[in-house]
């Protein structure tokens, strides 16, 4: 890729993902060593050892610092001002390079109007008109803490229901250890 | 519970629920989050998500450590509070959340608040999942193991290896996996890791065995194919593939290498450690038997072990006992138990 753009030499190169030869770096992902720092957190030795040799994540976290610390970039766009203060910590980049752009939500799509179909989408999955309704809305569940909010429902008092959306490939094991937290000698 | 799985359209599931929570391990900007924000739910987010600084901008909900489950339920808890989720739904419709102007606020670099709340360490029996709470076990043992070695190890292997030599507590002889097995997880005492633990170090070295012996069985192949071109080119003289040949057959040497050494080591590891549980299990019993076994058997007898020994004996042995001081005759340890 760097190549192509060496040879066509655009006037600007903004990229999403982490390329060192670009002008505007949009973090969209954050800062994936810090990422890993969390998976490694609470993960086994295996999978801490695993994350550690991974080729992918060592290109990745190379490619991260190669690009943040190099001498092309001209700006950074963050998306959270949690990632604009990682990227600062973490890589030394100046406060002027960095630049801090929230994401926008269609608030008339997305407004407490669809409160409106509440009954019916309750009675579709089955869910008592009194019961308390947590959401969860995300894909890949280890990341967004599906696991610990598992745990977490059995603190809640009842009548309470938890709803997650999203893909996960190991869809599986998460309704049994869903199944596992709702029973009562668990 | 409800897995709903992957929607094209998740806006009645936001119309349904009364609270959105995202204990996220790391997020740069969830926008799940802010759709639920501007849908005037209350929301409960990890201070490693990028919604932490809008929720608290807001005051739209609560922040919490990622993994800790006691604080999540209490928050959980609070972003309801006393309110009925009829009530919550009127109040929602009161209130439509101004996040641009929430992250202005969080831009001038106000520090979040109450990110430190959630801090609290959950203590383990508050911590749901059983294995986390093996780990930690595991790993308070393995400190008092390094404090005593005087080295720190890493991996589950040694971690479990170092464990067996740790002395146990006074008072206690020896303690079998199956004795720490009936014990309760929190007492201490054990230096050994739970069966659980030392199974799961089995497979995982019987795996990497079998994973080295595939490799190794890769790597003979491919130097048997390797042949063809090495004759090939000493036929044609093609300098294109000498150049690259050498490091091929290195390269196929190197791979096999370390695809023996681990199917090697995994297999010797394995083996050792079953056999080696089996004899602790042995001596284990021997030392337990009571005194009056021992004036009826030879000490240098091995008993064929029965299941009922430990139970049964002593009553068992009195009787035989009363019987040999009578007859005078020579035991047959054999059938003793």
């Amino acid at each position: 890729m760097c190549h192509k753009i060496a040879r066509t030499k655009p006037d600007l190169v903004q990229s999403h993902e982490r390329l060192t030869c670009c002008d505007i770096f949009r973090a969209g992902d954050g800062v994936h060593a810090v990422w890993l720092e969390e998976r490694r957190k609470e993960a086994s030795a295996l999978r801490r050892f695993a994350l550690a040799v991974s080729p992918y994540h060592r290109y990745v976290t190379r490619m991260e610092r190669r690009l943040l610390q190099g001498p092309s970039l001209a700006a950074v766009v963050c998306n959270s001002a949690m990632v604009r203060d990682e990227i600062k910590s973490r890589f030394g980049v100046p406060d002027a390079k960095l630049h801090l752009i929230y994401n926008a939500v269609d608030s008339d799509v997305f407004s407490p109007a669809l409160r409106a179909d509440r009954a019916a989408t309750r009675a579709r999955l089955g869910i008592a008109d009194d019961a308390i309704v947590f959401l969860l809305v995300g894909s890949g569940y280890e990341r967004k803490g599906v696991a610990t909010l598992l745990d977490a429902m059995r603190g809640v008092p009842s009548p309470a229901h938890l709803i997650v959306v999203g893909r996960e490939s190991r869809m599986n094991a998460y309704v049994q250890r869903a199944a596992r937290a709702a029973s009562p000698t668990a | 519970m409800t897995f709903a799985g992957p929607q094209k359209d998740p806006k009645p599931y936001y119309g349904a629920a009364d609270a959105f929570v995202l204990p996220t391990l790391y997020d740069p900007l969830p926008n799940a989050a802010m759709e639920a924000m501007a849908c005037g739910m209350p929301i409960v987010t990890s201070s490693k998500s990028g919604a932490a600084e809008l929720v608290q901008g807001a005051d739209a909900g609560f922040v919490c450590a990622s993994r800790d489950v006691a604080t999540l339920a209490a928050h959980m808890r609070g972003a309801l509070g006393r309110r009925t989720p009829r009530a919550v739904g009127r109040q929602c419709a009161e209130r439509r959340v101004a996040f641009h102007a929430a992250g202005d606020d969080a831009a001038t670099g106000a520090p979040v608040q109450g990110v430190a709340r959630g801090q609290r360490r959950a203590p383990p029996w508050e911590q749901g999942a059983h294995r986390h709470a093996t780990r930690r076990r595991n790993e308070r043992h393995d400190n008092g193991a390094s404090a005593r070695t005087g080295r720190r190890c890493r991996s589950p292997l040694t971690r479990c290896y170092n464990l067996r030599f740790v002395f146990p507590p006074p008072r206690r002889a020896f303690i079998s996996p199956r004795e720490t097995a009936d014990r309760p997880a929190h007492d201490g005492l054990s230096p050994l890791p739970t069966p659980a633990a030392l199974r799961q170090a089995l497979l995982v070295a019987f795996a990497l065995a079998v994973v080295g012996m595939v490799v190794v069985a890769a790597g003979d192949l491919i130097m048997a194919m390797l042949v063809i071109p090495i004759v090939q080119t000493f036929q044609t003289n093609d300098p294109a593939r000498a150049q690259w040949l050498p490091f091929a057959v290195i390269g196929v040497f190197l791979f096999r290498g370390i695809g023996s050494f681990v199917s090697e080591y995994g297999m010797a590891y394995t083996g050792h450690r079953v056999v080696f549980d089996l004899r602790r299990e042995l001596t284990d019993k021997l030392l337990k038997l009571p005194t009056p076994y021992y004036d009826v058997t030879p000490s240098g007898v091995v008993h064929r072990s029965s299941r009922s020994t430990r139970t049964s004996l002593p009553k068992r042995h009195r009787a035989r006992l009363r019987r040999q001081s009578g007859a005078r005759s020579r035991s047959r340890p054999a059938s003793a138990g």
